[in-house]
C-alpha cells in the first residue's frame, strides 16, 4: 500500500494551490458571481500554460498522459478555492468523452481542447432523464446531404463559453449518436443561466441544425458507454473537488470555534461544537481516502471496477461532505447564512456537487446494481 | 383516548377550508406551488385581509380582539391555511409583541398598539440580537440612557428580519450597566421612523434579502415606550420563550411541503414513467412522512393539553428542535429528488419542473431554522436543565 504522491504529481498539486492562490480569490469569485460571469480568458490561457488542459489526454493528442489522480489533485484544489472557471466542464468532460469514443474526428477536436484553443461542452442530459445519459428524447435525422438535430439538452454546463457542444441524439431506429455542434451554428439557441455554485449552464435549443455528416463523432452503443465513462471521470474530480470545500469548510469553522466568544468563552469550549467538529474531521479524513480510492480503482476501462469504485466514492462522499457543510453553517450561527461570508457559499458548492451526475440515492443504486450483475457489464 | 376532531371542529375546518379556497390571491398560491416566499406587499396583503376577517391575531383571548378559538381550532386553522398555499403570518406583531403588549403592556401601550395588529396594517420586527450577543443573548450590549422623558438609544441589532418592512421595533436594551445582566435589561418599543436608525440590509444564501442590521444613534424614545418596569426585560422575553404557541412545531407547512413534492415527482418524467415510479423517491418521501407523524401526533398532545389548561413549558423546545430537522429534510429531499432540476439558480424559464428548480431556495433559507429563534443547540441545553435535572 503506498499513498504517496509521486514528485511530479507534488510539483502538479502546489503548482495548482500556488496558481489559484495568486490568481484567484473570494472577492474575484464574487464579482464575477454579481457580473453573471464564470470564466475569465486570460486564466484559462494562464491554467493552459501550466498544462492543465493537456493533463489527463495521451500524447498522440498532445497530452501528457496523466491519471486520473492527476485530475483530482487539481479539481480538489479549484473546490478549496471556490474556483468557477469551467475547466472540468469545458475540457476535462468534453476531453474525455471525445477520448473515449475513439474516432478520428474525436481525436481531432481533442487535440485542440488538449492545446487549449477550444473549448467544448458535454450536451447529453435532458429534463426527462434524470442523471441517465440514455433517456435521450433529441432526434437526428439523416439525409443525403448531411444530418439535422431537433431536441432540447438540459442544464448543459459551460455551453456558453464552449466553441463546440458534444450533443448525444438518437437516429429513428434507435440507434444514439455523438454529433458535433459548433455553438455558431444556425438554430442552435442557448438559454444562459446560473447554477447553484455560482457556474454557468444553459438550456441547449435545437431546431432543425443543420450539419454536415462529417459532424457526427460516433454512433452506436460506444457513444452512451462513453458519455458514463467520461461521466465517472467528472465524478471523481468532483469527489476531489467536494473534499476540498469541505475541507475548507472545516478549517474555517475550526479557527471560528477558537475565536468566536458568547458566555464569556470561545464556543469551541462546548462539548457539543468540539464533537460536531471532531465528527467533520472523521468525515473529512473518511472522504480522503475514498478520493483515492476512485482516482486509482476509477482509472480503468473496465466498467464494472470503475463503475463500484466511482459510486463508492461519490455515494460516501455526497452525504459526507453534505454533512460538513451543514455543519459548518450551523456552527457558525447567522453569519453562516449570509452571502457577506464564504461559508455559504462554500455550502451552495458542496449542495451542488453533491448531487452534479448523480447524488447518493443515484450513486447507491448503482452500486447495487453492480453487485446484481456480479462483476460484469 | 380519542384522535378524532369532533362534530363542531370538524364543521369549523368545512367553514376555514371554504374561506381560504375563496380568498387565498392566485399569485400567493402560485408562490407557494414553486416554493418560494411572497414579497412585501403580498405578505402584507394577506395579513391585511385575514385581519379583515378577524382571523389574523389567531391565537388572542376575544378581549383583545382575537377569535377567541381553542387550541384545537387554532390548529386545524394553520393547517388548512397551509393546505391553501397562504403563507403563515409574520410572528413578530401577532405572536410576539402582541402577547407581551396584552400582558405586561399599560392601558395606553393596549390601546395604542394592539388594534394595529389585530387589523395587519402595523408591522413589527425584533430587536434582539447583536453582533457579539447570539445564543448569549443576555450579554446584550444596545444602551438605552435615562434623559427626562425619554430614553437615548445607541448600540446596534442584527439579524433583524423583516426591519426594512417593519414600522416598530421591539428592542431588548440595557437600561442598567451595573446589576447582573439579566437584570439590567429592559422591553422598549421603537418607532422605525425616529431619526438616527440605520437599516443596512444582509443577503442571505438563498439569494435574497430578509435579514438586516439595525443601528442606532441617539434615538430618542419616549419613556411611555417601555413595557413593564425597567429591568423586566429578560422576564418578558422568557416568558415569549415559553408562550403556548401550538404552531412551533411547523406541522402544517411541512404537511403541505411532503405533499408538494410528491406531486412535484408524479408531475416530473423520468423516460416513459415519473420520478415517483423510482423506490429510492418514494422511501426518501415515506421516511419524511413517518417523522412527520411523530412530530403531529406529539404536538397534538401538546394541543390536548393546552385545552386542559396545562400550559407548555421546555416542551416547546422538543417540538422546535424536531419541527426543524424536519424542514431541514424536507428541503434537502426536494432538492435532491430534483437531480439536476434543483441546480439551476436564476433561469426565468423553467427547466423541466419549475417547481424544482426553486427548491434551493427554502433549502437554503431554512439552514437559519436551526440557528433562529435559539439554536437547537441551546434548546436541548434547555430541555437538559428544566426537564431532565441536568
Amino acid at each position: 500500500m503506498d499513498f504517496r504522491l509521486s514528485d511530479d504529481q507534488r510539483l502538479l498539486d502546489d503548482s495548482a494551490s500556488k496558481y489559484l492562490a495568486g490568481q484567484y480569490s473570494f472577492d474575484l469569485y464574487r464579482k464575477q458571481l454579481s457580473d453573471g460571469i464564470a470564466f475569465d480568458s486570460s486564466r484559462w490561457s494562464a491554467m493552459a500554460e501550466l498544462g492543465w488542459m493537456a493533463l489527463p489526454f495521451p500524447e498522440s493528442v498532445g497530452g501528457f498522459g496523466g491519471s486520473l489522480v492527476d485530475i483530482q489533485l487539481i479539481a480538489r484544489r479549484l473546490g478549496e478555492r471556490l474556483c468557477t472557471d469551467p475547466w472540468l466542464t469545458c475540457a476535462i468532460l468534453p476531453g474525455k468523452l471525445l477520448e473515449f469514443v475513439g474516432t478520428d474526428s474525436a481525436k481531432r477536436l481533442l487535440a485542440d481542447i488538449a492545446a487549449g484553443t477550444a473549448r467544448g461542452a458535454m450536451a447529453a442530459l435532458e429534463t426527462n432523464g434524470h442523471y441517465d445519459p440514455g433517456l435521450i428524447a433529441t432526434r437526428v435525422t439523416e439525409s443525403g446531404d448531411g444530418i439535422r438535430l431537433h431536441g432540447i439538452k438540459s442544464v448543459v454546463f459551460g455551453a456558453e463559453y464552449a466553441h463546440v457542444l458534444l450533443v448525444t441524439a438518437r437516429a429513428q431506429n434507435g440507434e444514439a449518436m455523438l454529433v458535433a455542434v459548433p455553438s455558431t451554428a444556425d438554430g442552435l439557441t442557448l438559454n444562459n443561466y446560473r447554477v447553484v455554485d455560482g457556474s454557468r449552464a444553459s438550456e441547449v435549443v435545437l431546431s432543425g441544425v443543420r450539419l454536415p455528416a462529417s459532424a457526427v463523432l460516433a454512433r452506436g452503443r460506444v457513444v452512451i458507454d462513453a458519455v458514463k465513462r467520461a461521466m465517472d471521470v467528472a465524478n471523481a474530480a468532483i469527489c476531489a473537488d467536494l473534499l476540498g470545500a469541505a475541507s475548507a469548510m472545516l478549517k474555517r469553522t475550526q479557527e471560528y470555534a477558537r475565536t468566536r466568544k458568547q458566555f464569556g468563552v470561545t464556543i469551541g469550549s462546548f462539548q457539543v461544537i468540539q464533537h460536531y467538529l471532531v465528527d467533520m474531521f472523521i468525515e473529512t479524513q473518511q472522504s480522503e481516502s475514498l478520493v483515492w480510492m476512485a482516482g486509482i480503482l476509477g482509472d480503468t476501462p473496465d466498467c464494472a471496477d470503475r463503475e463500484q469504485a466511482i459510486s463508492t466514492a461519490k455515494a460516501y462522499i455526497s452525504r459526507s461532505a453534505v454533512l460538513v457543510a451543514q455543519k459548518s453553517v450551523q456552527i457558525h450561527g447567522g453569519i453562516g447564512v449570509t452571502e457577506e461570508l464564504d461559508i455559504g457559499h462554500y455550502f451552495r458548492r458542496v449542495t451542488h456537487h453533491a448531487q452534479l451526475f448523480g447524488d447518493r440515492d443515484h450513486h447507491v443504486q448503482r452500486y447495487m446494481a453492480c453487485q446484481q450483475r456480479d462483476g460484469k457489464c | 383516548m380519542n384522535l378524532e376532531f369532533t362534530v363542531e371542529e370538524l364543521a369549523f375546518q368545512r367553514e376555514v377550508r371554504e374561506w381560504f379556497t375563496e380568498n387565498v390571491p392566485a399569485s400567493l398560491k402560485a408562490r407557494s406551488d414553486n416554493g418560494q416566499m411572497p414579497d412585501k406587499d403580498e405578505q402584507h396583503g394577506w395579513e391585511q385581509t385575514l385581519g379583515k376577517k378577524g382571523w389574523l391575531a389567531v391565537g388572542w383571548p376575544a378581549q383583545h380582539g382575537g377569535p377567541g378559538w381553542t387550541a384545537t381550532q387554532r390548529y386545524i386553522f394553520d393547517l388548512e391555511r397551509a393546505r391553501a398555499g397562504a403563507p403563515p403570518a409574520s410572528p413578530f406583531g401577532v405572536s410576539m409583541v402582541g402577547p407581551v403588549l396584552y400582558t405586561f403592556g399599560s392601558a395606553d401601550q393596549k390601546k395604542r398598539h394592539l388594534t394595529g395588529i389585530v387589523s395587519g396594517d402595523v408591522h413589527w420586527c425584533q430587536g434582539y440580537s447583536e453582533p457579539n450577543s447570539g445564543s448569549d443573548l443576555a450579554s446584550l450590549k444596545t444602551a438605552a440612557v435615562r434623559d427626562g422623558d425619554h430614553y437615548v438609544v445607541n448600540g446596534q441589532k442584527i439579524w433583524t428580519t423583516q426591519a426594512h418592512w417593519a414600522d416598530w421595533c421591539f428592542c431588548l436594551v440595557r437600561t442598567d450597566p451595573v446589576v447582573k445582566q439579566q437584570q439590567g435589561i429592559s422591553f422598549l418599543l421603537i418607532d422605525m421612523s425616529t431619526p438616527g436608525i440605520e437599516i443596512r440590509p444582509i443577503h442571505s444564501i438563498d439569494g435574497h434579502h430578509h435579514l438586516n442590521e439595525v443601528y442606532f444613534t441617539d434615538v430618542r424614545v419616549p419613556v411611555e415606550n417601555l413595557v413593564g418596569s425597567e429591568g423586566m426585560g429578560w422576564t418578558i422575553a422568557k416568558f415569549l420563550l415559553t408562550h403556548e404557541r401550538t404552531t412551533i412545531a411547523g406541522v402544517a407547512d411541512s404537511k403541505r411541503e411532503i405533499e408538494r413534492l410528491k406531486q412535484m415527482l408524479k408531475d416530473t418524467k423520468q423516460g416513459s414513467g415519473c420520478r415517483w415510479d423510482d423506490a429510492f423517491a418514494r422511501r426518501r418521501v415515506a421516511e419524511l412522512e413517518i417523522d412527520l407523524a411523530a412530530l403531529e401526533y406529539t404536538n397534538f398532545r401538546t394541543v390536548a393539553a393546552t385545552e386542559e389548561g396545562k400550559g407548555l413549558g421546555a416542551e416547546s423546545s422538543g417540538l422546535k428542535i424536531k419541527g426543524t430537522e424536519l424542514q431541514q429534510a424536507i428541503t434537502q429531499a426536494m432538492v435532491e429528488l430534483g437531480g439536476h432540476l434543483s441546480l439551476t439558480w436564476d433561469n426565468d424559464e423553467p427547466v423541466g419542473n419549475f417547481a424544482f428548480n426553486r427548491t434551493r431556495e427554502r433549502y437554503n433559507f431554512l439552514r437559519a431554522a436551526t440557528i433562529y429563534g435559539g439554536t437547537n443547540e441551546i434548546q436541548k441545553n434547555v430541555i437538559a436543565k428544566m426537564l431532565l435535572g441536568l
